[in-house]
């Protein structure tokens, strides 16, 4: 299923929940973000996670202030390769910034790593803002792998997601 | 606040957080090594036992990826759970080699309970009738006993059964009440937390039970390990033990089990009770009524004004710490709110039976009964 929506320029500052904070770890599916931070390209949300439904994705993130060092971001997840030679390739646009590519294999738990700049914030709104893109070229229906019911075209089960700070030593 | 954790296998802290008096927030939690904050998250994930444990709607389980993090630490560091808003850590553990199980502090109380009364095990009566667990703890003393005679270390128990017999008594030996055979009424209380009081307080009211022809119905929830010498110290106590039970379900189950056709629930403190029974189970007591304590009446006469006119209140002038007298047949009539006392009170006078309250001079450690009385 594919959504989009336009965003109030004051739900973000109004609404708590949307805010990341540095070092706190938020989870996609019904408990928390559920549908607040998704933009477009996203299956219903489940109970502890929600996957991608098509080639693009996208979420917005947005913290009270703007980094001024490097972050980690993480996400944890699992990646749909159901069969042998099949993969997922990920690119991750963080504002436009193409910030990372993975190639995964399988379905076991994953955990995406990924540098993020100061320089791709975007100081909007009052805070830090930036707008997540995930472009899963091989994302797959699993009606045409497995014979199941199920046409969604996902490539990779969102489950959660934390900006921390840089491991001790790292600039 | 309430909330487990666990560490997983492969590094992974996962457990929930959950605020009572604000069931539907989501509480950050804060995961820490050595102190230092590792990671925070949101506990906002879906767990179904949460859901049926009545824990708010289930959406307040956690789980946090540590596996690099640990290994940075090395072995030995202290994993530490807690609440950010409160600060309340609610778990904690050590890592790594120097790892410790579970529930230690629980599991060592446990087991030198057991030693405790393995140590003693030769009054055990050689086990026969007991509870598999105590005819283990005996067997247990006995393989110990036995391989310290072997060694020639003079090891065995730290004290003799004539020992502890004489340290129980105190004043002279134990007289335990005499085998009833039909008895005109059951007095039913917990072994509780004051063992040696207990069994000096039994042999006391030896007496006054042989009087009234009761007999004596002990039930034990395994507060303290000396309460199982009770059946060796008196054979013709009848001992219920239910490790671990509730005091409510065993008062109910010593209930069924009684035999008189008149039953008196005694809490227990410790203190004599054998001059206080004499006179609750005397002419102030119609065995037709229900007696409970004045506290109680009062929350009955609380629960249903109309029925103050067959409420009556009788001031006793020793303490026996009665709970509850009342019929067996009703007692088994009414087993659907066993044993509580109120709604039995209800019940009886809702029948259009009468209900007395029974007051007794204050002691001076009243908090202690409240607490051995749940």
């Amino acid at each position: 299923m594919h959504s989009s929506k336009s965003l109030a320029a004051d739900s973000f500052i109004d609404n708590e929940i949307w805010t990341f904070r540095i070092g706190l770890t938020r989870a996609f599916g019904l408990g928390d973000l559920s549908t607040q931070a998704l933009l477009s390209g996203w299956a219903v949300p489940e109970e502890n996670h929600v996957w991608n439904d098509g080639i693009d994705a996208s979420f917005v993130v947005w913290m009270k202030t703007l980094p001024s060092r490097k972050l980690l971001m993480k996400i944890e997840g699992v990646p749909y390769a159901p069969q042998d030679g099949t993969h997922q390739d990920i690119t991750l646009y963080f504002n436009g910034y193409r910030v990372a590519f993975w190639r995964l294999y399988g379905m076991d738990k994953t955990f995406l790593e990924v540098e993020i700049e100061p320089e791709y914030w975007l100081a909007r709104l009052g805070g830090a803002y930036a707008k997540c893109v995930w472009h899963l070229p091989t994302s797959l229906r699993p009606s045409d792998v497995t014979g199941a019911d199920d046409k969604r075209q996902i490539g990779f089960c969102f489950q959660a997601l934390t900006f921390a700070e840089m491991p001790d030593g790292a600039f | 606040m309430w909330g487990e954790s666990v560490l997983d296998a492969d590094g992974s802290v996962h457990g929930w957080c959950w605020c009572p008096d604000r069931p539907r927030d989501r509480q950050v939690v804060e995961v820490m090594i050595n102190d230092r904050i590792a990671s925070s998250v949101l506990a906002t994930r879906f767990r179904e036992d949460l859901t049926a444990r009545g824990v708010g709607d289930g959406y307040h389980g956690f789980v946090v990826p540590l596996t690099k993090s640990l290994a940075q630490a090395g072995p030995g560091c202290v994993l530490s759970v807690r609440q950010q808003a409160s600060g309340e850590i609610f778990w904690r553990s050590t890592v790594g080699e120097f790892g410790l199980p579970s529930r230690l502090a629980q599991r060592t109380a446990r087991a030198a309970e057991a030693c405790e009364i393995a140590a003693r095990s030769d009054l055990l009566n050689g086990g026969r009738g007991l509870p598999l667990g105590l005819q283990f703890a005996a067997a247990l003393g006995s393989v110990g006993r036995g391989l310290a005679r072997a060694s020639r270390r003079g090891g065995g128990p730290a004290k003799s059964a004539a020992q502890v017999r004489a340290e129980l008594a105190c004043d002279g030996a134990l007289r335990g009440p005499v085998c009833i055979a039909k008895p005109e009424i059951s007095v039913i209380f917990d072994a509780g937390g004051h063992a040696p009081a207990t069994i000096r307080a039994i042999s006391a009211a030896a007496a006054v039970l042989q009087k009234l022809h009761a007999e004596l119905i002990v039930f034990d929830s395994g507060q303290n390990a000396l309460n199982a010498l009770l059946p060796s110290l008196f054979p013709d106590v009848r001992y219920i033990a239910g490790y671990g039970k509730l005091s409510a379900v065993l008062r109910g189950e010593a209930g069924m089990a009684a035999r008189g056709p008149a039953l008196i629930f005694l809490n227990n403190d410790g203190a004599d009770f054998g001059q206080g029974l004499l006179e609750l189970a005397g002419p102030a007591w119609n065995r037709h009524d229900i007696v409970i304590s004045a506290l109680m009446a009062e929350k009955v006469m609380r629960l249903d004004p109309r029925v103050a006119g067959n409420v009556d209140f009788h001031l006793a002038t020793r303490r026996s710490g009665a709970r509850l007298g009342i019929a067996r047949r009703d007692f088994l009539n009414w087993a659907d709110v066993l044993p509580r006392e109120t709604a039995l009170a209800m019940r009886a006078l809702g029948a259009g039976g009468k209900v007395t309250g029974w007051r007794e001079p204050a002691a001076a450690d009243d908090e202690k009964v409240s607490a051995c009385s749940p």
